[in-house]
């Protein structure tokens, strides 16, 4: 892959000043830690594995059960404990995974890798675990959750299809943006403030389906992690929330195939070592089949035949063991939902296709037994196209953005109460807002040039997590992101009507506009008791790109626009305190957190801005700017282990945004303002063959912005809008409920029958509210009705899944 | 693996899967009182300007004349025209044969091209105030007629074509009216207007159906209402306007289009009136007749 990156002086320049100040986070690092490096201490270090598959495992925890004390595992599954020296009980704990005990005699450094078994194969039972590190109570995290990808296999799946955005939207302070969407909300930021991450790789749309399904394969996934409090040094660039997904890496040890056969899509992946031990690779592949199933009843003299919709998803990795200290990862997402729409009586043709791809090579270096390195070239893309056909017309718009992405993140575990992270990132972004191209009877029509922006981006960042006494421990971290626009670009110079006088053009590599800033992170846990403790953090990040819709939900016509001279970075500042407390030897976990939060250099369109009128333009003279305001309190009760699991939560929430040249100028309540939102989540295993899942959610309805007067123009009604936002939608509520069989567990061919019903006392909620006009004022039956458009009704699937 | 001819598969569903829609109630916050204009002054012409009110969004609609007239236009206002030098109060109007039939209008000031018209609308406790310039006018170079490009089905129906130089300064506008046979009106043709954004300095070809009719459209397509005919004389009016007053009716179109569409946000419509809504426009018009043949 090669990165046309043009080289400048002014990435150096500015970065100068973040260097100094890591440079100084440094120095305060080594001042609190060198006093604690007197005695002889020894270094534990290793990785923790799957048993069945040999899978490194993620965030597990491994500690020292004398002293209760120790880390967790990094995203590649890593630890290192440094203690001195004498004879501990090493122990590991993982969720879901059979406890791990050993003795060991630590005089020198050792490397202990640690293979772990999942529960439900090993024993017969779900047993509470004693001296399970509390990892809620004592951690830093604020907002921060993890969700296992086997437990959500058996909730409720809408038509069939588990999807994990759509659990993680029944997280508190996590919001979805109606029935059936995919779009993320969270803390009060818009679908564009979250960095959603598949193997580090941004995925810029995570939709298919205008969002009823997400483009991650659940049989493809390993881990799901959400970050929406505050959110650690080592993420950037968004304002509101990391959602980084971990693809599985191959079964390592023997060959297997899982797949699924659902209403609306099947599913197959297969996994297994290339070399035992040593390497393994991964392919999974989705795709769904409504185009199928129905062509045989499409007859072929229909006027519309050859019209249809499906879509798609790859995922394939592999991973390779160089070396007990290097591992080497390559994985990729490919995806694209496909619209077509033929009229043969009208010689119509629309062809629709968009999606994502991603690739990420990633290599492990261990240094030392403490110190760990993970480099990352990473590509990602996301294209839209629409391409419309008629007799002699035709026309094309597409937009679309592709990163070229560089990172390297160290761990470092220097003493037991350090774990340090640090490293820099750059990425290069080339953006294509709305370029149109067309043509009527062989003659090309003239929308002016077509425009793409370039941008760098880069950071540099230093976390560490210290335990500064028993009780008290920080996260202190410190980013230092920078953003510039370069050429080539045409800049228009615009008069008051907003049409092109003049124009500057740069040529490739001129700097435009740059944006060098800081970002503090700091978070704070005060253990009150074995049970429970306080936590507060302080979090500021900086967000370089934007989206610009004018539309009330996420589409995938969403652009993605960098920021320029006009448009500013976004700039959020957040604080919360949390209170964590668990109950019954950790079976019980419960939370509150409260938080607040500024957003500022928020955008949206101008007043009358039309979707047409930004074609082959500098898009950012149509925008206008303003600021945001979310608070609210999250509420938290889970029960984590047994044979009954789930959750509650509810959030209360208010969301504002104020800009001087919308609305007056006077403030208003965001769409996705929401008051109330609760949820209800529940596993239970009722024998060894039958699990039941239910989901139950309430949400105060979504706001409208809806017209309060009309009037006369030229004799046709014309509508007028009031304030923004000024209706809320009824609200937001709906049942589902699963049962998952799984006979014969000792048969190498281990299958599974779920049974859902998505909403099952059949809710009409709202999906949409429109207004229709209809008859004359001459005639006298003119009027208005307020129609409201509700999708699902109860859906019963079933979906049969398979392994071996 | 041998075991996987054992697997069977079922798929199926009871449930309905098409979108289901209600009718609802909705109490929407109470509308602002508002003033909407209506207002042209074209070269040799006297201005005339409509001032109606705005209504809630789910009031009843009058059916008889007399409260349409007395509920929605406002015919107290003190409408004030200047061209810079010369001003004139306009005076309240009714008139069946044109449009817009209840109007203000003058016998002083008559437009001329080049010149910026004021317009000041007192009404009660409200003001309204805006400008507007008429043009030179762009020339119509020619119009002539053609059979529906779109429909394969051989009738009768077609379009009128036209054709303009456009200027190379940027930020000219226009606007299309017609009329056709014995019709007494000149009414715009939906849509056709157009700015050179994209065309500027070139030569602009168009294709445009029948006007529309104000208060009579209908729900449903129809053709015959749409296309001219063959054997139809069709009279043009195209308008040189302002770049702003354009971006209003295009607005308009936009607001009309989307009204509705639940997937897009409001269209607000670009008023050029203070304090009220509603446009003044100057028109420069250049005139074409021609006799539909094929």
């Amino acid at each position: 892959m090669s990165c046309p990156i043009p080289y400048s002086h002014s990435i150096l320049k500015s970065n100068y000043t973040m260097i100094r100040l890591l440079g100084f986070g440094i120095a305060f690092f080594f001042a609190s830690s060198i006093a604690l490096n007197a005695q002889s201490n020894f270094t534990l270090s290793g990785y923790v594995k799957d048993a069945s598959t040999g899978e490194y495992l993620p965030g597990a925890n491994v500690f020292i059960k004398e002293i209760l004390k120790g880390t967790s595992t990094n995203s590649y599954g890593f630890y290192s404990i440094t203690v001195p020296n004498g004879n501990y009980t090493l122990g590991v704990s993982f969720m879901g995974y059979s406890e791990y005990s050993s003795p060991v005699n630590l005089n020198k450094d050792q490397r202990v890798n640690i293979t772990i078994s999942p529960k439900a194969i090993e024993s017969k039972e779900f047993e509470v675990t004693e001296k399970r590190i509390e990892n809620n109570i004592k951690s830093t995290d604020m907002g921060r959750v993890e969700l296992s990808v086997e437990n959500m296999k058996r909730l409720p799946a809408f038509f069939g299809e588990v999807d994990l955005i759509k659990i993680v939207q029944l997280i508190p302070g996590v919001k979805n943006a109606g029935e059936g969407n995919t779009g993320l909300y969270i803390r009060g930021g818009g679908p564009d403030q979250n960095l959603v991450l598949l193997d580090e790789a941004v995925v810029y749309n995570a939709a298919h389906l205008l969002g009823f399904f997400s483009v991650f394969n659940s049989d493809a996934v390993k881990t799901v992690d959400l970050h929406k409090g505050g959110m650690p040094a080592q993420f950037g660039g968004r304002l509101a929330s990391v959602l980084d997904i971990g693809m599985k890496e191959g079964n390592n040890q023997k060959y297997k195939v899982d797949g699924g056969i659902g209403l609306i899509a099947s599913r197959l992946t297969v996994q297994g070592p290339i070399k035992k031990d040593t390497s393994s690779f991964i392919v999974s592949a989705r795709r769904t089949y409504i185009d199928v199933v129905t062509k045989p009843f499409i007859k072929s003299t229909s006027p519309t035949k050859g019209s249809g919709y499906y879509f798609y998803d790859l995922n394939t990795k592999i991973n390779y063991r160089l070396s007990d200290k290097d591992r080497l990862f390559i994985s990729g997402y490919f995806g694209r939902d496909v619209f077509t729409f033929k009229s043969t009586k009208s010689n119509f043709d629309i062809k629709i296709p968009w999606g994502n791809a991603t690739l990420s090579a990633r290599w492990n270096h261990l240094f030392s037994n403490k110190l760990f390195l993970n480099t990352s070239a990473i590509f990602s893309d996301y294209q839209f196209e629409s391409n419309i056909a008629q007799t002699a017309f035709s026309f094309k718009i597409g937009s679309g953005i592709r990163d070229y992405n560089g990172k390297m993140d160290f761990t470092w575990y220097p003493t037991i109460r350090h774990t340090v992270k640090f490293g820099a990132n750059y990425i290069f972004h080339k953006f294509s807002p709305n370029n149109a191209s067309g043509e009527i009877a062989g003659q090309e029509l003239d929308f002016g040039p077509k425009i793409s922006l370039y941008a760098h981006e880069a950071a540099l960042y230093l976390g560490d997590d210290f335990d500064i006494t028993e009780k008290l421990r920080i996260h202190g971290g410190l980013r230092a992101s920078w953003f510039a626009q370069v050429g080539p670009y045409t800049q228009y110079i615009k008069n008051e009507l907003n049409q092109k006088t003049d124009s500057i053009t740069y040529s490739q590599g001129d700097l435009i506009k740059q944006y060098p800033n800081v970002e503090p992170r700091l978070m704070l846990r005060y253990t009150l008791n074995k049970n429970s403790s306080i936590k507060a953090s302080f979090t500021q990040n900086y967000q370089y790109i934007h989206i610009t819709s004018l539309a009330n939900q996420s589409l995938p016509t969403d652009l993605w626009f960098p920021s320029t001279g006009k448009v500013k970075p976004q700039f959020g500042t957040q604080y919360s305190l949390g209170y964590y407390h668990n109950f019954k030897e950790n079976t019980w976990e419960t939370s509150v957190e409260a938080y607040y939060k500024t957003m500022q250099n928020q955008i949206e369109f101008k007043d009358g801005t039309l979707p047409s009128s930004s074609v082959n333009d500098n898009l950012d003279s149509y925008l206008t700017f303003g600021k945001g305001q979310a608070y609210g309190a999250e509420f938290f009760l889970k029960k984590a282990l047994g044979k009954t699991s789930g959750w509650i939560g509810y959030t209360l929430s208010w969301t504002t945004r104020t800009f001087p040249e919308l609305n007056n100028g006077k403030t208003y309540f965001a769409r996705y303002d929401r008051r109330h939102d609760f949820s209800f989540v529940l596993t239970h295993e009722f024998s060894k063959k039958w699990t039941i899942g239910a989901v139950f959610v309430y949400a105060s309805g979504n706001l409208l912005w809806l017209p309060t007067s009309i009037y006369f123009m030229e004799g046709q009604p014309v509508v007028n809008y009031g304030e923004r936002n000024n209706y809320r939608m009824p609200a937001y509520h709906r049942l589902d409920l699963s049962a998952t069989y799984t006979p014969n567990k000792e048969r190498k061919l281990h299958s599974s029958w779920n049974f859902s019903i998505y909403n099952v006392y059949s809710r009409l909620n709202p999906y949409f509210i429109y207004i229709e006009t209809s008859g004359s004022p001459l005639t006298g039956d003119l009027k208005n009705t307020a129609k409201k458009v509700s999708l699902f009704p109860i859906i019963p699937t079933v979906t049969y899944n398979f392994n071996f | 693996m041998n075991k996987l001819v054992y697997m069977c598969v079922i798929v199926f569903a009871l449930g309905m899967m098409q979108a289901c829609e209600r009718e609802i109630d909705i109490e929407l916050p109470n509308s602002e009182d508002l003033l909407v204009v209506e207002g042209s002054i074209e070269t040799g012409e006297y201005p005339k300007v409509l001032i109606t009110r705005n209504r809630g969004f789910f009031n009843e609609f009058p059916t008889d004349l007399n409260t349409f007239l007395t509920e929605f236009v406002v015919q107290d206002a003190v409408v004030t025209v200047s061209d810079g030098t010369t001003s004139e109060v306009l005076q309240f109007t009714i008139d069946p044969l044109n449009y817009p039939f209840v109007y203000y209008t003058g016998s002083t000031i008559k437009g001329e091209v080049g010149k910026t018209y004021s317009l000041t609308i007192v009404s009660g406790s409200k003001t309204l105030t805006s400008l507007t310039q008429i043009p030179a006018a762009v020339p119509l170079d020619s119009t002539w007629f053609g059979l529906d490009p779109f429909n394969n089905e051989e009738d009768s129906l077609g379009v009128l074509y036209g054709e303009i130089m456009d200027p190379t300064t940027t930020g000219n506008a226009y606007r299309l009216f017609s009329k056709r046979n014995s019709e007494t009106n000149f009414f715009p043709v939906s849509g056709a207007h157009f700015n050179d954004d994209f065309v500027n300095g070139q030569k602009v070809v168009f294709f445009n159906g029948q006007s529309s009719k104000p208060f009579f459209a209908s729900d449903t397509f129809n053709r015959e209402a749409f296309f001219y005919s063959l054997g139809d004389t069709i009279y043009s009016k195209f308008c040189t306007i302002g770049r702003n007053e354009e971006l209003f009716f295009n607005t308009l179109d936009a607001a009309t289009n989307t009204n509705g569409n639940p997937f897009s946000s409001p269209v607000l419509v670009r008023s050029n009136i203070e304090g009220g809504l509603g446009i003044w426009c100057g028109y420069s018009p250049a005139f074409d007749t021609i006799i539909a043949t094929n």
